[in-house]
């Protein structure tokens, strides 16, 4: 049912952050994936649920409020629940 | 009989809530507020000063341009979501203090930030059935009495105003097809739980604004496209786009998802702040109805608590230009 490929998170993720962000296309590799979203990457309330949003419209999935606090605090991990989300 | 806007005049309170201040007390964000909520001021009614306070001053505003006079008004319907008091409707209040006639209809409309679209509809569909040939529409709202000072979400957006737009068979604009939508699904997305002055419960208004962004980028292109074919007008024939004022952010990033140029979309709210079902005219009255020339296809859309949204084009009419 799902398109996305466990691997293609990480760059779809990129992507949609730079969107929203794009002083984001400056971080790579270590730097983008332990960036807190907020402090490092500079997402603010409104640019959080965008981004929420954009990955429930592309991954074609439900990201419960109650997941939001744990699991979006840096790329990383965000790209890591995301995965587990798509689930392939 | 074709019925439409011919003028429309909006009145503020006169205190202010600033951008400075806000932070100052609450340590808010300051360039979030003015660049991405895009508001530096909004407007606070007085302790005392009451949605017909406010709706009798923007109906005395619209006299003042002698354009028509209390005793011709054929149709009073004030859109509200704070009137006080409870009981009676305000709109009884207002049609007395405005000296209209006995026999002329008054009732409230109960929305918010979809309000003036529904507002717009119920009177051009009721004085066309009735043969009335001038009605006021006006909204007002007082917000403010219902906001939690410290709440993030609602604090900053929020401003108080009023607005009363004229409809006449002489019109300046007239609106084609309406498209309506309800989801009272997500009815507690934005909420006031209790009656003011009511015990128990929050008494503040609170908004979930994850679900009113997600709402927004879902059901507002597809409403808006049905409103466009509706009434045979492509995307690119819209001359000017009047989304509710809901924030610069929120405006900006639907004109963006829905590929509308930015240029064709009015933002008009960095003074007032979002004053619910007034965004609309009131941006109507300073930003398109003195136009030379005036544009000739305005599209406007509200949508809020409900959830509840609506949209109609505006055509333009050589007899009111």
């Amino acid at each position: 049912m799902n398109a996305i490929g466990k691997g293609e998170v990480r760059a779809i993720l990129r992507d949609l952050v730079i969107e929203i962000k794009t002083s984001a296309r400056e971080l790579a590799g270590d730097r983008l994936e332990h960036a807190a979203l907020t402090k490092d990457i500079g997402l603010d309330s409104l640019d959080l649920i965008n981004l929420l949003f954009r990955c429930e419209e592309r991954f074609k999935c439900s990201i419960p409020a109650e997941d939001v606090d744990q699991n979006i605090l840096t790329f990383g991990k965000f790209a890591e629940y995301l995965e587990g989300k798509v689930g392939k | 009989m074709e019925i439409g806007i011919r003028a429309i005049a909006h009145v503020l309170p006169k205190d202010r809530l600033t951008n400075a201040e806000l932070i100052r007390r609450h340590g808010f964000d300051g360039e979030f507020l003015a660049q991405k909520l895009g508001i530096e001021a909004r407007c606070r009614a007085a302790e005392t000063e009451t949605v017909s306070d406010l709706a009798v001053a923007a109906g005395g505003a619209l006299f003042k341009r002698g354009l028509t006079r209390p005793q011709d008004v054929g149709l009073l319907i004030l859109v509200t979501q704070t009137p006080e008091p409870l009981i009676p409707h305000s709109s009884a209040i207002v049609q007395a203090r405005l000296g209209l006639g006995k026999g002329t209809p008054a009732f409230d409309v109960g929305l918010g930030c979809s309000g003036f679209v529904y507002g717009l509809s119920i009177a051009v569909s009721f004085m066309r059935v009735q043969g009335i040939t001038t009605g006021l529409l006006v909204s007002a709202e007082t917000y403010s009495k219902i906001l939690d000072p410290a709440d993030r979400n609602t604090a900053p957006l929020f401003g108080d105003a009023a607005c009363a737009t004229l409809l006449t068979a002489e019109p300046r604009y007239v609106p084609g097809r309406f498209v309506f939508g309800t989801d009272g699904s997500q009815h507690d997305a934005l909420t006031a739980p209790r009656a003011k002055g009511a015990s128990g419960g929050d008494p503040y208004l609170r908004m979930n604004g994850r679900v009113i962004f997600n709402f927004m980028m879902t059901e507002i292109p597809a409403n808006i496209e049905s409103c466009l074919s509706g009434n045979g007008v492509a995307k690119e024939e819209v001359d000017l786009w009047v989304f509710h004022q809901a924030s610069r952010y929120l405006v900006e990033t639907l004109a963006a998802r829905m590929g509308i140029p930015l240029d064709k979309v009015i933002l008009d709210l960095s003074d007032v702040g979002n004053t619910v079902s007034s965004t609309i005219p009131i941006t109507l009255e300073r930003q398109v109805l003195n136009r030379t020339p005036l544009p000739r296809f305005v599209c406007i859309c509200g949508f809020g608590t409900g959830l509840s949204w609506a949209s109609t084009i505006l055509f333009l009419r050589e007899s009111g230009g």
